[in-house]
Order: C-alpha cells, then sequence, then structure tokens
C-alpha cells in the first residue's frame, strides 16, 4: 500500500533477513524446572546515552517544490529520494496501476538519453535508479556514493522531468505486469491481502491491488501521456537528501534541475473510508499446507488523539516477537510460524489486524485464540512490568529507525505524508512512555470489537470450513 | 549534464587499506585501520573482535558458531536449523522466551539464522545495554535448558516455517534451496538444508543436547561487537562472562570438497503453484578469497547486479524474456559469509512461450562475450563503484552488517583485518583478469541449468471468488 508500508520495512528487515528465524513470542515461562539453584540475575543496563534527532533543512523552491536535507552519519554515502504526489489514487478506476506503468516507464528514456545510458550512469555513482508506483506517491531513489550526489539530482530530475515514454519498453512493461499479476494471484499470501483489500476498501484505491488483463492490455503511450500532463509537477514534488553530502553543491544542483520545472497540479490527497461491520471470505485453495488468515478492523488514523496509545497496544497484542498473541499460538501452541498484527497507517485512514499462515489442522483454533487473546485484553489492564517492557522496546526500535539514512529518510517522508510536524518524531518516545496499562485496556474495549471484525481466510474448505462454522456463528 | 565517474571514495578507501599496527599484548591485534577493531582470542578458544563505531548510540553483537547447515547429521536434515529455534527455548538462568523478552525490554531486535557454513545469533540496542546482552550470550553458550514440550513446540513451529517459505508458496524454495541440490553431489552441499518434515519430527532431546556439547562451544565460535562503547570495558565483560565456558573437543570437519563437475548439468523440477515457468542457472564459485574469486565478484557485478548489467540489459530490456534477473553469488547471504563450496546463481521467471532454449541462447552470448573478449575500462571501474557502494551498505546496517563480515573473517580465515583489504583486491583487477576467470568459471561445463515448470493438473483454485458473508 505505498508510502506508509516504507516505515514498517524498515523496522521489521532484521528478522526478514534471517527467514524469521528466531521469531519468539515471550511470557513469563512455566516450563522453568523449580528445584534449581536459584537463576543469576542479569546485570542492568547503565544510563542511556542522549540520543536526538538531527533537525531537517526545510526549504520551498519558488516553483513550489519541498526540499528536504539532513546531515547523517559517517559512512560517504547519500540516500536521495523523490517524492511525486501522484498514484492510484488519482487514476480512475478503470486504469488501475497507470500510475506505476508510467513511473516505470520514466526509466526508460528521457529526452536526452536511453534507458541504458540512464543506467550506466547510475551505475558509476555506486547504485541503481528505483522507481515504484505508490498508492498516493510515486518514489524515484538512488542511493550513491557522497561525491556524486549532485550529479544525482541531476539524473533524478532528467528521468522526472524529461521522460521519452519509449513505445517498445511500454510493451515489455505491459507483458511484465501481466506476468507478476499471475504471479501475484498464485501466492496464498497474496491472495489473502486482497480480498481483505477488497473488504476494507472495495473499489477505493486501497482496495485496488491489481488490475485485470483487459484493463492492462488497453493502456496506450496517450493514457501514459496524459495522466503524467495532469498529476506531475514541482506542486507535487518533494525532495529529500539524506547522508553524507556538500551542502552547497547540493543545493546548487536542486536549484538548477528543480526550479525551472512547470508548477503542474495542486497536490490531491482524497480521503478513503474502511468499511465497517463484520464480513467474511473464504478463498479456496483445496490441499493447501496452510490457511492465510487477515483478521481486522478499521482503527483511528495516525493523527488521532489515540494514535500513540493504539501502537504501544498493538506492540503488545500482537505486533512485537513477545507480544500475547505471538506468545500464544506460536510459542505455546505451535500453530504458526510468522504471525504479526500491524497498523496499516493509511492517509486519513487506518486498519489493525493480525495476519498469519496457520497449519490447515489448526486454523479454527487458533483463530479462537487470536480472539480469547483480545477478550482478555479487554478484560483486563496489563500489568505494569508487561507494558513497561513494550514501552522500552518501542523506544528502543525509534532509536534503531534513527540510525541508519534509509531510517530516517523512511521518517521524515512518513510525518510529510500524513501533514505531521516534526514534534511526531521529536516527542515520539515520551508519548509512548505516557501511555498507562488502562489506555492500552480502554483501546482494546473501543476498538477491538470482535463482533465487528472482519476475516479472511484462504485454505482447504474441506478440513478448515467446518473449523469456522462455530466461529462464524458465534464472532459474527 | 556530464557524470563524471567518481574516484573520491575509491581513492581514500584504498590508502586506508594499509596493514594496521599490532600493538599491546601479543596475542593482542589492534588495527586502527578504516574499520578499526582489537581482535583477542579467550584462553578457552573464543574469538573477540571489538570495533567501535560511535555514529549512533547503539550496539551490535553477533555470536557466529562454525556450524552451520552443510554438517548437520545426515539422518537429521534441517537439524542445524531446527537447532537455532532451540537457542531461544532456554537456558540456565533465562527460561523459554525469557531471553527475547530481555532484548525487547532492553530496546532491542534480535534474531539468529541458519547459513552454509555458520549459525548466527544477533542483537541491536541501545548502547547502554551491551553488558546486559554479553550475559544473556554467554548464559546460552553455557548450556541449554530444555523441556520435551519445548522442542515438540518449536518443531511445529519450523515445520509452519518450511510451509510458509516453501511448500505453500509458489516458486518457495527456488532456487536458494533447490539449486544446491542439483548443482552439488557431495551429501554436505546438496542435501535438503531446511529439512525433510519427517527428519524434523524425529528430531529428539538428546540430538539437542549433543548438537550443542559438539558445536556450540567457545573454541568453535566469535563474540563481535560493533557500536558505541568502551573499547576496555567490554573487554572486561567479555572476560567475567565468557573466559569460564569450558572449550570441547571439536570432530574434525567433513571433507566438503566439491569435485570439479564436466559436463553442464540440466534439471527440471515441478511446481504446483506456479502459473509461470522459471529458469535459474548456477556456475560452481572459485575458492574464496583468490584472485578468481574476486573476479567473480566483479563479474556479479557486470553481469547481474543492476539495470546497468549486460544479463539485466540483455534478458530484460532488449529481449523483454523476463521483468527481472535476479541473483548473485551466495544467495543465503552476501560474497565474504560462507566457507564451503559455493554457487553464482541467476534467476528469472518468464512467459510459456518463450523457451529455455531460447533464454540460454542469449544468455550464452552475453556469457560467450565475457569470456572471448576483455571488457572495456569503463564497465570494469562500474563494477568496482557498485562493488564498494554495496560494501559501504553492508558496514552501515546498524552495524550488523559490518558484525557480518567481521565474524566470518575471524571465523573462517582468522583474521578480521581482510575487511580493510577487499577495496584494494578488488582494484587491483584488470579486464585481463577478470576475462581469465571468465575462462575458467563460465564455461557450460561448470554450469547447472535448472527449469521450473507448471503444473499440468493444479490442485489449488487460489483466486477463486470469495465465498458469502
Amino acid at each position: 500500500m505505498g508510502k506508509q508500508i516504507m516505515i514498517i520495512r524498515s523496522l521489521i528487515f532484521v528478522a526478514t533477513l534471517a527467514h524469521w528465524s528466531g521469531l519468539i513470542g515471550a511470557v513469563a515461562s512455566a516450563q522453568t524446572p523449580t528445584n534449581t539453584p536459584a537463576k543469576e540475575q542479569p546485570p542492568a543496563p547503565s544510563p542511556a546515552r542522549p540520543f536526538q534527532l538531527a533537525p531537517r533543512t526545510h526549504y520551498v523552491l519558488p516553483n513550489g517544490t519541498q526540499v528536504n536535507l539532513l546531515q547523517y552519519g559517517t559512512v560517504p554515502k547519500v540516500s536521495i529520494e523523490i517524492d511525486e504526489a501522484a498514484g492510484k489514487v488519482n487514476e480512475d478506476p478503470q486504469h488501475i496501476d497507470l500510475s506505476a506503468v508510467m513511473a516505470e516507464l520514466m526509466a526508460e528514456g528521457t529526452t536526452k538519453h536511453s534507458g541504458e545510458e540512464l543506467a550506466r550512469q547510475a551505475g558509476d555513482m555506486g547504485s541503481g535508479l528505483s522507481i515504484e508506483g505508490g498508492v498516493y506517491q510515486s518514489t524515484f531513489s538512488i542511493d550513491v556514493l557522497s561525491g556524486s550526489a549532485a550529479e544525482a539530482i541531476s539524473l533524478l530530475a532528467e528521468v522526472i522531468e524529461q521522460p521519452a515514454f519509449p513505445a517498445r519498453d511500454l510493451e515489455r512493461l505491459r507483458a511484465d505486469h501481466l506476468r507478476s499479476r499471475a504471479t501475484s494471484l498464485a501466492n496464498p499470501g497474496f491472495v489473502s491481502r486482497q480480498a481483505f483489500a477488497q473488504i476494507m476498501y472495495g473499489d477505493q484505491a486501497y482496495g485496488r491491488l491489481l488490475p485485470t488483463e483487459t484493463m492492462l492490455k488497453s493502456y496506450t503511450l496517450d493514457d501514459i501521456r496524459s495522466f503524467y500532463a495532469a498529476n506531475y509537477g514541482s506542486q507535487r514534488t518533494t525532495i529529500y537528501v539524506v547522508g553524507r553530502f556538500d551542502e552547497k553543491a547540493v543545493r546548487a544542483s536542486i536549484d538548477k534541475n528543480f526550479s525551472g520545472w512547470t508548477r503542474g497540479p495542486a497536490p490531491q490527497t482524497p480521503v478513503q473510508t474502511a468499511a465497517s461491520g463484520a464480513h467474511f471470505s473464504f478463498v479456496d485453495q483445496p490441499g493447501a499446507a496452510q490457511s492465510n488468515v487477515i483478521y481486522g478492523i478499521a482503527v483511528p488514523d495516525v493523527i488521532s488523539p489515540d494514535a500513540t496509545q493504539l501502537a504501544v497496544m498493538n506492540s503488545l497484542l500482537g505486533g512485537s516477537f513477545g507480544s500475547r498473541i505471538t506468545s500464544n499460538i506460536r510459542e505455546q501452541k505451535g500453530y504458526t510460524y510468522s504471525p504479526r498484527s500491524s497498523l496499516s497507517q493509511g492517509y486519513g485512514t487506518n486498519v489493525w489486524a493480525e495476519n498469519a499462515a496457520i497449519t490447515t489442522v489448526s486454523t479454527g483454533p487458533a483463530i479462537q485464540e487470536i480472539v480469547k487473546e483480545i477478550k482478555r485484553l479487554q478484560d483486563a489492564p496489563p500489568a505494569a512490568a508487561e507494558l513497561a517492557g513494550i514501552q522500552r522496546y518501542e523506544d528502543g526500535v525509534f532509536v534503531l529507525r534513527n540510525s541508519s539514512r534509509g531510517g530516517i529518510l523512511a521518517n521524515l517522508s512518513f510525518v510529510d505524508f500524513h501533514h505531521l510536524s516534526d514534534d511526531y518524531l521529536t516527542g515520539y518516545v515520551q508519548r509512548v512512555d505516557a501511555v498507562t496499562p488502562e489506555q492500552v485496556q480502554a483501546m482494546a474495549k473501543k476498538y477491538l470489537n470482535t463482533e465487528a471484525m472482519s476475516l479472511v481466510v484462504v485454505g482447504d474448505p474441506a478440513i478448515v470450513k467446518p473449523q469456522l462454522n462455530g466461529f462464524v456463528a458465534s464472532g459474527k | 549534464m556530464p557524470r563524471k565517474r567518481r574516484w573520491t571514495a575509491l581513492v581514500v578507501l584504498a590508502a586506508a587499506a594499509v596493514a594496521g599496527s599490532a600493538r599491546g599484548r601479543a596475542q593482542e591485534q589492534v588495527v586502527t585501520d578504516k574499520i578499526p577493531f582489537t581482535y583477542y582470542k579467550l584462553p578457552n578458544g573464543l574469538k573477540v573482535v571489538l570495533s567501535q563505531d560511535s555514529s549512533a548510540p547503539i550496539v551490535a553483537v553477533g555470536v557466529y558458531y562454525q556450524i552451520g547447515f552443510r554438517i548437520e547429521p545426515r539422518d537429521r536434515t534441517g537439524f542445524a536449523h531446527l537447532f537455532e529455534h532451540m537457542m531461544f527455548q532456554g537456558s540456565q538462568n533465562l527460561g523459554k522466551m525469557q531471553f527475547i523478552q530481555l532484548i525487547q525490554k532492553n530496546g532491542g531486535i534480535l534474531n539468529g539464522s541458519t547459513r552454509f557454513d555458520f549459525t548466527n545469533y544477533f542483537e541491536a540496542l541501545p548502547s547502554n545495554t551491551l553488558e546486559t546482552v554479553l550475559w544473556a550470550e554467554a548464559d546460552r553458550m553455557r548450556g541449554l535448558d530444555i523441556t520435551e514440550a519445548n522442542l515438540t513446540n518449536q518443531k511445529g513451529v519450523v515445520t509452519n516455517e518450511v510451509k510458509v517459505n516453501v511448500i505453500n508458496r509458489p516458486y518457495g524454495g527456488f532456487p536458494w534451496l533447490d539449486m544446491p541440490q542439483y548443482a552439488n553431489v557431495n551429501w554436505y552441499n546438496a542435501h535438503n538444508f531446511y529439512g525433510d518434515l519427517k527428519d524434523i519430527e524425529a528430531a529428539t532431546l538428546e540430538d539437542v543436547i549433543r548438537f550443542h556439547k559438539t558445536y556450540y562451544s567457545p573454541n568453535n565460535a566469535v563474540l563481535v561487537v560493533v557500536g558505541d562503547f568502551n573499547v576496555d570495558q567490554a573487554k572486561q565483560w567479555v572476560h567475567k562472562y565468557f573466559a569460564n565456558i569450558p572449550s570441547s573437543d571439536l570432530p574434525p570437519r567433513p571433507d566438503l570438497t566439491e569435485p570439479e563437475q564436466a559436463a553442464e548439468k540440466h534439471a527440471t523440477k515441478e511446481d504446483r503453484l506456479a502459473k509461470k515457468p522459471a529458469l535459474g542457472f548456477s556456475y560452481h564459485m572459485p575458492e574464496r578469497l583468490t584472485k578468481d574469486w574476486y573476479a567473480m565478484g566483479l563479474l556479479d557485478q557486470i553481469l547481474l547486479q543492476g539495470d546497468d548489467s549486460l544479463l539485466v540489459q540483455e534478458i530484460v530490456k532488449k529481449r523483454g524474456y523476463a521483468g527481472s534477473v535476479d541473483g548473485g553469488i551466495n544467495q543465503l547471504g552476501n560474497l565474504y559469509d560462507y566457507r564451503g563450496p559455493m554457487l553464482f546463481t541467476a534467476n528469472l521467471i518468464h512467459d510459456d512461450n518463450v523457451s529455455t532454449a531460447q533464454i540460454m541462447n542469449a544468455v550464452d552470448g552475453i556469457i560467450q562475450g565475457v569470456m572471448e573478449q576483455p571488457v572495456d575500462a569503463a564497465t570494469l571501474r562500474r563494477a568496482q563503484i557498485k562493488l564498494v557502494s554495496a560494501l559501504y551498505d553492508q558496514e552501515g546496517n546498524l552495524g550488523l552488517g559490518k558484525v557480518d563480515l567481521l565474524a566470518s573473517f575471524a571465523l573462517f580465515d582468522d583474521n578480521p583485518g581482510e575487511i580493510n583489504t577487499l577495496v584494494e583486491n578488488f582494484n587491483k583487477l584488470t579486464p585481463a583478469d577478470l576475462q581469465e576467470t571468465a575462462k575458467k568459471y563460465l564455461r557450460p561445463q561448470n554450469r547447472t541449468v535448472l527449469e521450473i515448470t507448471v503444473a499440468t493438473k493444479p490442485v489449488s483454485s487460489t483466486g477463486a471468488a470469495p465465498g458469502g458473508r
């Protein structure tokens, strides 16, 4: 789902790097042998070293281009990202992913250079050009050696401002999108995400994960050029430069390469609404070894006064390795390997959901345990020590997330996307630490109404459906 | 808009890559190089690398044991990985899940992973918690305290891991798990590393205890700390918590040699979930840290890494056979973090209307090109720049990337200082060197081609209409 995914990705990369192999929950052990000598206690940490976010330099070019510069780190590299506020929300529903196809086509040539020449120039700076279409934004980024910062900015500017849209490459990208569409639909995990997105957002942009084949086959260069003309321009452009770089040279390059660009259209940020009420969707996958399950509900968005309390509640309930749901269905029951709850953090909308691939015969029991954990939190506030552990975890992860140029850039972009101020970041730890056990309980009671939760299951109907009968009857 | 090639960073790196000065105790190596570190061994054989980097108030800790999935017991495929899970199930002073709790409540992230030649356990945390982490890692190095119930639980978790990553996922084991099984002939390199589900089920508590006793000893491990900490203080803590862990008699390392391949191999595997065919091809790599190995590192950049690479340009951009060509050297890690025989692999998903022969014909056109004539100077320089740039990223990564390199060079080569010689060694090579290596290692006789075919009778019907409410 575009932009809001990035911050989550930077958070969990260590786990994916390791194939999730050590993902474990934590609840006080009942298995400890009783007649062993007293346990040695871990040494206490020393006082924390002060951590301060480096402030960004922000300015706006006369044509509306937003510029953000932040010096960080010792490694001689710099990340440059340009967010163009144009994506799925700007498409009409008959042209799903036109914005992404268009953005990808921009890497294939400008009025001055071929796609191959652009790729070589990027390689000469130590990187490749990366383009990703999103829901509200398309992202153009490059991560280069520090000495190439100014040139990299000029390369990105050329790609964004002077695309050639070569016809031959449109045909190739069309074939690629048709192929990856088929591949996505063969993946049970993707199928579950698509079914859940459709329940929550229907025909809105967050619900349109894939175009139809007919749509993809219909896109023309005229469609592409029209979309570009209607949606790209300096008023929709935000530049981020994070890492080690020569600020004078970078500012001069931005000025030279971006200040002459056309203003284009004003940004549009339509708000989408998540569905309310319980919905149930079962997608048949006969013979499946596991069921891909998503269980969730609409909750307030990231600008709500409840946002921090919700985030802490999520971390304690299912969002961290040591969370209650993970402890239960993974570490006690062994039903699944990688359960996780998350907040989608969409623009003006938010969905809490637990997502797990569960062994087929245990699908019903695992969902019952998820419900049980939600109700347990609704019935009683967490112990102060349990909550404190989660708060320290969230605080620490915040420091880690701000200890790489990619993480810092994702945070800045997140704040801007949601129209927050940098206080969101500088006050983050303080807000997390202020959450009380009663507030966590209140969040679960107020927002995680199990009578109104939606459920998606992709699995073997013969074995799994009978397991869900009781659940659907009583839960819905 | 001229874009000159940038040499500044390369020159700085090369100048810094001189041998570090050793001082202090005889057994201790103190290097004040581009990447500074202190390297020593405890009397029980534990290797220790401490590397300061104060760019953020965090610390990364890794304990790497020289036991990978290659040398797990023959009747217990997947056991090295199952055992990795057991390291989180309880030790003398930390019950089940308390290790995780301890790291999380100190604001840290953690994980473990099982690879060809090592199993590692690592954490990244705010730097004030270093002593706590060292204590906890020492506790589980000293011994485990695990119940039958914990083992049963983790067999269930690991079985679900194999299902979600391989069995219930299109292209699940392709090519990272499949290819070594087809390309290699020595069992140690060619068995199913994730494990037969029957073997995972058969594991016993005795297996777990024996495995820890055999391989999880200080003389088979390296401890690496990278980040914002005081080296003298860290040395005291390392001594306090690790020095009294007894060493063990390690079994002789089995013969991992992969015999030279005489003819091209071809294999086919059906994927019952895939809707489009896929293709992978692998070449056996030269031995690590040799001149040919450095050259292959650059050939990987030239052939496969980035949109500028020759195979991406040919297969993706010019011919449109695939949306991407992925791959590289050591698909379960990187160029540096392995010891035994390794593969250089490329893989892609393609449409039914393009044959394997067509694709391999296009691949051969490119590969023969680098065998028959030297690459031009600009291409070589670009490969060197990309490689250095990637190395910087590896060194960043919350310090965990630097932990990985220092651990590998200490564990496999007894020389963490290799980290500071890499750039110089890559930059020494000439187009003629690369051509010579290409002729030796990119021959079809050194290659395995693996086709993934679409099942003719699909078992699943994913994508079907959702059911009612």
